[in-house]
């Protein structure tokens, strides 16, 4: 029996894999990418092959959640799929290595910086200090689900943080940008009568973690919504109750003006 | 200011104050179909004549009407037919005063009689039959084989005068005569040679009268001799049979009736024959020849048959009715007689005054100029434009006000089209039109219904007075029972359909004026008020139609006045009916904005306005009529179609409508208006300023298309027109489905059957002149569940949500309350509760009934779980994947019918990103086609009942013809010495049946379908057509099994 490997090739690109991740992909039988989960960047699958020196294979959303082609190679020899940021924080992953235990293939997991840890980091915001996360979808004709908003509210109450993800449809060129998130924001607060949630929410963005060209910013929807935040992906944080670290932080880091932290502090 | 103009500002002024206005329609038992085939030959002056030909002679100038349906010319005055008198029984000069065109859109029959040539008319048009005890007249659809149909013993051409007689040698000289030679020259020439000379020799027109016509009897008789031996010698290949039908109409004046239709050799050679032999007014039982008047029968027969013999008639008997189609139909009117002579045989035709509705007879002559908006210019007023409009506006002043009336004339037959129905829906009063002789009809019971289901009050006209006098001349006093009958004849059916509250209130009498009694053709009538003021009686009445005296009373009591006063006097203004109205036509909120601008016909309200009718107009294109209940309309304005994203704008905006409309910057509420722009509206649609207004109740409910045919352009340059045109259609015809798929330039065409679907291709390829393609047409299918089936699974391609689904076929009480339109399934559920509690009385449980999500036509979707989070988020996904899975059926995609689907338990992932649309839909439908699966899957295909009425010698081939259909007989039973044979059959089995019964039974069985729902299609027939229906949509052949959908 085979094996498959989960490895998550962080946030910048090549230069963010381990040397254990190399050689992993290096000696494997198969090697495959994710580029539907997130964005791996468009010269990773390139870069990869030049520093394996091995041939390897971009798999998209629906070869990933059918799993047929991954599976095959893993019952038979060592497989690798190289996620973006962490190996197991899409769905998609924990259900493939289940199935793959489910027929004897063992796994393994190669860790990689991600978003999780990374948005904290670069906000200056105290990692446990977080709540449940959120992904804001586009709204679809049938599909405005309320209950990210609802979660970013029942976090802001308990004064946690909530890490906001937002959409991505690589397949489709599409990413939300934090412009886009903030609309959102503001239309499903209006409409939810909210009173945490509209053009006075205090929001962070983190665009581009782990690059070169990384950027946050931090200030009240109002005053973000007209800036441009460049190249996806994207996410961003709502903070909760904010120690004077963290506002301080906000400050030195990303533009918070002292104004728009009044009454954020303790 | 000129009249037109001053006639214009007066409307415009009375258009924004409601009490001013009457918008009313009339409606009338009409009978027209009494029709024949352009290439029926007429008998005019002593010639004969197509039908065609004839029409379009005096087809110019202004027509006395036309609505698109049928158009109407007078005939001048100079042409005369034969016709029979029946009570004298004596054969006459009589004058043909109008001519008509007529729209068809049922299938003709032929008769064809023993000898002589056939004549192809509608199903409706009567033929004067011999039958025991007296002549009667016989709608074709009726005549047997053996039947007798009235024909003159011989025909009187235009031969007085012997013009060249001396030209031709003497027959029988010895040398070749010189028509000998031309009769052989006719047939060597060939077919085409030997019609066109046949027919210019022969026929000629009514005013060109042919040389034979001309010519005397001795030399016709000479010409038409030689040239049937020469054919009977040289064979019969070369003689079309257009000169068949030339020629034996022509031996008609010798008494002669040749096989029109025969191709027979032999036949002819024995005319050929017999025609030497034939001594005029001789015997009559040669064979071959008519009359062959059975002696068999009683003696009243005999009787009749000795006067008709005298009279010069003979009885000839039919051979074969069979069917056929034509665009076009004409008919010509003959008044007092209404019968002429076609092809040698006297049939039944229309009279003017038969058909002219009200809403001609009251814009009659002598208002036009004054009351009409339409017609100012002396030149619209030459050629009477009056009675041409469909739809038109008059001003009337009554008592120093004006009011101003919007009338909708609603002709034709109340056919599937609904035309009548949809009318109704503008209106708030109608004039009923009931004929004096013929009194209720059918129809006019159809005609009160309506009207009262749509809060229309109804006025009876009693019409067409003076037939009492002149044809039945009943007594003063039969004239008064006459009408007291009528009247309560007609208040028993408004009693009988009016809603409580009502009943009483809108029964028609005398005393307060909804009962009129007049003659719209000679434009007078009467009312009670009319009686008080001009001190005119009923007898009074009697002796000026006695005296033949129509005229006198059309000046006292002109129609115009009498009828107009007791509209404005009894039917509801704007105001009132829409306060009663709008209740029962509209079911949106009555509290809201919108329903308190509708009830209150606020011209400052929301706009609203629905479409009654789509007229494709040759210059504006498509032009929306309708009734402007809120608000007001304006050039320019953006309106929203129910139903349809985005907005439309109004190009213009006219008052009324038919050959003229009149632009105005605006209409406001209360009146009736055409506007164009409209493009995405059809007969039926709602056109609000405001988004998403609750549309207007329905007005005809179509039994869902069965048959299906796949068309394309036969020329690339026709692709983008095919798509218009098939739009057209569409609109026009509401029972028409229409698919279009530009990609593949291969659109569906989807209709009640086969003949409606050929009648719809017939009139893409003549009327819109584009070529089509068309495949074998197809039926459609449905899918269904035979049993309960799950919980079912269905994940989600990212395995990390899960729906469980159980199917099962719905209540059947529940299947047929939607049928009958009791529980609305179109559109969002508004009323839950309402719904729940209805749908619990139905037989549903409780907690299904409250689950209950959405409807997809028969289907139901039910939300069957509890306190699951997020699901609700999720639903409207559910609803897509639902309505997916109905409207593609697992079996072979085909649409779902009568399936409950009901969701049980539902697992979801904790982040919105991971239950998506492309997560959930594939899970819901998946869990549904699953279930379906295991409930075990059904096809269902149309079925239509079917009646034949059969002769008895001819029923075993019709009834092996049914079976070998999979028709199910459903009861026999006898119709005099017929049998009528009611039997199911499937529509998939039915295709060509029109011909197959036709040659099974001889043509002798009369038929008729009526699509009678679906019925299961048995096991092994299904497991063909599946895979076909499968292979045809490209995809594998086989159904998958459950287990596809559950990984």
């Amino acid at each position: 029996m085979g094996t498959l490997l989960f490895v998550g090739a962080g946030l910048s690109g090549i230069s963010s894999l381990s040397t254990a991740a190399l050689e992993a992909v290096s000696s494997a039988d198969a090697v495959f990418i994710d580029s539907y989960t997130t964005l791996l960047g468009s010269s990773f699958a390139s870069d990869l092959g030049k520093a394996a020196g091995r041939k390897c294979e971009l798999i998209g959303r629906e070869a990933l959640e059918r799993g047929d082609a991954l599976l095959d190679a893993a019952s038979t020899g060592t497989a690798v799929l190289v996620v973006g940021g962490d190996s197991m924080s899409a769905t998609t992953h924990s259900s493939l290595r289940i199935e793959a235990s489910e027929r004897g293939i063992e796994t393994r997991l190669l860790f990689g910086p991600s978003i999780f840890t990374a948005a904290p980091a670069l906000l200056g915001l105290h990692q446990y200090k977080f709540g449940r996360t959120a992904t804001l979808p586009r709204f679809q004709p049938g599909y405005r689900p309320v209950s990210p908003f609802r979660l970013i509210e029942s976090n802001m109450k308990e004064g946690a943080h909530t890490l906001v993800l937002l959409d991505v449809d690589a397949e489709h060129d599409y990413f939300m940008s934090p412009t886009e998130a903030f609309s959102e924001i503001i239309e499903m607060g209006a409409e939810l009568s909210s009173v945490l949630l509209g053009e006075g929410t205090f929001c962070c963005t983190v665009s581009r973690a782990g690059r070169e060209d990384c950027a946050t910013r931090a200030g009240r929807i109002s005053r973000l919504s007209g800036e441009d935040f460049g190249a996806p992906p994207h996410c961003i944080v709502v903070p909760g109750r904010l120690h004077f670290k963290e506002a301080e932080a906000l400050a030195a880091f990303s533009g918070a003006e002292q104004l728009e932290l009044v009454g954020l502090t303790d | 200011m000129g009249r037109k103009e001053d006639n214009i500002a007066r409307a415009t002024a009375i258009m924004g104050k409601p009490e001013f206005i009457r918008n009313i329609g009339t409606a009338a038992h009409i009978d027209h179909g009494k029709c024949m085939t352009a290439d029926s030959m007429v008998f005019v002056n002593g010639s004969w004549i197509s039908a065609g030909e004839l029409y379009s002679i005096h087809a110019s100038g202004t027509p006395v009407l036309d609505d698109g349906e049928q158009t109407v010319y007078e005939a001048g005055g100079g042409d005369y037919t034969l016709s029979l008198s029946t009570p004298s029984l004596s054969l006459g000069r009589r004058r043909i005063t109008h001519v008509w065109k007529i729209r068809n859109d049922s299938p003709l029959l032929t008769v064809r009689p023993s000898s002589g040539p056939s004549v192809t008319v509608t199903p409706e048009h009567k033929f004067l039959v011999l039958r025991e005890g007296g002549i009667e007249d016989i709608p074709s659809s009726l005549i047997r084989k053996g039947d007798l149909l009235l024909a003159p013993g011989s025909v009187q051409l235009n031969d007085g005068e012997v013009r060249d007689e001396s030209m031709l040698p003497h027959p029988g000289s010895g040398s070749q005569t010189l028509v000998e030679k031309a009769a052989r020259h006719l047939v060597a020439g060939g077919a085409d040679e030997l019609s066109a000379m046949a027919t210019s020799l022969l026929m000629g027109d009514a005013r060109r009268a042919g040389i034979l016509t001309s010519l005397g009897e001795r030399s016709v008789r000479a010409f038409v001799s030689a040239l049937l031996s020469e054919a009977g010698s040289s064979g019969l290949s070369s003689i079309g049979s257009s000169s068949l039908m030339t020629l034996s109409l022509a031996m008609l004046r010798f008494g002669v009736r040749l096989h029109g239709d025969s191709t027979d050799e032999r036949a002819l050679a024995d005319d050929a024959y017999l025609l030497s032999e034939w001594v005029r007014g001789g015997n009559a039982a040669q064979g071959g020849f008519a009359p062959a008047i059975s002696t068999e029968s009683g003696p009243g027969l005999l009787s009749l048959q000795a006067s008709i013999l005298e009279a010069g008639l003979i009885a000839v008997p039919v051979d074969e009715v069979s069917s056929s189609f034509e665009e076009f139909v004409y008919d010509f009117s003959v008044e007092e007689t209404h019968n002429l002579l076609v092809n040698g045989l006297i049939i039944h035709n229309t009279t003017l005054s038969d058909n002219l509705i009200a809403g001609a007879g009251m814009m009659s002559e002598d208002l036009a100029g004054k009351q009409l908006l339409l017609d100012f210019d002396e030149q619209e007023q030459a050629r009477g434009i009056t009675i041409n409009a469909a739809n038109a506006s008059m001003v009337e002043s009554i008592e120093g006000n004006d009011f101003l009336i919007n009338l909708i004339d609603t002709p034709g037959h109340v056919d599937f089209g609904g035309d009548v129905t949809r009318a109704m829906r503008a209106i708030d009063g109608v004039l009923i039109l009931v004929d004096a002789v013929e009194q209720v009809m059918p129809q006019t019971e159809t005609v009160i219904r309506q009207a009262l289901k749509e809060r229309v009050r109804p006025i009876l006209f009693v019409n067409k007075v003076d037939r009492l006098i002149n044809e039945l001349k009943v007594t003063p006093e039969d004239m008064q029972k006459r009408f007291i009958a009528i009247i309560n004849d007609v208040n028993k059916r408004i009693a009988a359909a009016a809603p409580e509250g009502l009943k009483k209130l809108w029964g028609v009498k005398v005393e307060d004026d909804t009962v009129l009694f007049g003659s719209a053709y000679n434009n007078w009538a009467i009312s009670a008020s009319y009686m008080k003021k001009t001190a005119i009686t009923f007898p009074d009445i009697y002796n000026h139609l006695k005296n033949n005296d129509q005229k006198t009373l059309a000046q006292k009591i002109p129609l115009h006045k009498v009828v107009l006063e007791a509209v404005i006097k009894n039917h509801p203004n704007p105001l009132e009916a829409q306060k009663l109205r709008i209740p029962t036509i509209w079911k949106g909120d009555l509290e809201s904005d919108v329903g308190k601008a509708l009830v209150s016909v606020d011209p400052e309200g929301p706009t609203i306005f629905m479409v009654t009718k789509i007229i494709i107009d040759p210059h504006a294109g498509e032009v929306a009529v309708g009734r402007l209940f809120s608000g007001t309309i304006r050039r320019g304005q953006e309106l929203y179609v129910s139903g349809i994203a985005g907005t439309n704008r109004v190009q213009t905006v006219s008052l009324a409508v038919g050959a003229d409309r009149i632009p105005v910057e605006s209409v406001q509420a209360g009146n009736i208006a055409a506007v164009t722009g409209l493009k995405d509206a059809i007969a039926g649609s709602t056109v609000a300023s405001i988004e998403g207004v609750e549309p207007f109740e329905k007005m005809v409910h179509y039994s869902e298309p069965v048959v299906t045919v796949a068309i394309e352009a036969k020329q690339m340059k026709d692709l983008p027109k095919l798509i218009e045109v098939l739009r057209s259609i569409a609109k026009a015809d509401p029972s028409i489905s229409v698919e279009i798929n530009s990609e593949t330039g291969e659109h569906l065409l989807s209709g009640m059957g086969e003949l409606h679907l050929d009648v719809t291709q017939y009139r893409i390829i003549n009327d819109y002149k584009t070529d089509i393609n068309a495949s074998k047409p197809i039926v459609v299918y449905r899918e269904s569940v035979e049993g309960r089936g799950g919980p079912f699974e269905g994940k989600s391609p990212n395995k990390h949500n899960r729906f469980y689904v159980v199917v099962e076929p719905l209540e059947e009480a529940i299947v047929k309350a939607i049928s009958e339109g009791e529980i609305k399934v179109d559109g969002r559920i508004k009323d839950s509760k309402a719904l729940a509690r209805k749908l619990q009385d139905l037989g549903m449980e409780r907690d299904e009934a409250r689950g209950v999500q959405m409807f997809h036509e028969s289907n139901v979707l039910i939300d069957y779980t509890k306190g699951i989070q997020y699901l609700f988020e999720t639903m409207e996904l559910c609803k897509q994947a639902f309505e997916e899975a109905m409207r593609l059926g697992p079996l072979a995609q085909e649409k779902c019918m009568h399936v409950k689907v009901k969701i049980v338990d539902a697992k979801l992932h904790e982040d919105s990103i991971h239950r998506g649309p492309a997560q959930v839909i594939p899970a819901t439908r998946s869990a549904i086609y699953g279930a379906m699966a295991v409930a075990g899957r059904m096809l269902y295909e149309p079925v239509q009942r079917i009646y034949i009425n059969v002769p008895p010698d001819v029923m075993g081939d019709a009834i092996r013809e049914l079976q070998q259909r999979r028709g199910v007989i459903q009861d026999m039973r006898q119709d005099g010495e017929n049998t009528v044979i009611e039997a199911m059959a499937p529509v998939a089995e039915m295709f060509g049946f029109a011909s197959a019964i036709r040659s099974a039974t001889q043509g002798r069985a009369l038929w008729s379908t009526e699509n009678a729902g679906y019925e299961k299609v048995p096991k092994e027939i299904a497991d063909k057509v599946v895979p076909d229906i499968r292979k045809r949509k490209g995809l594998n052949p086989q159904p998958y099994e459950a287990s596809y959908y559950s990984d």
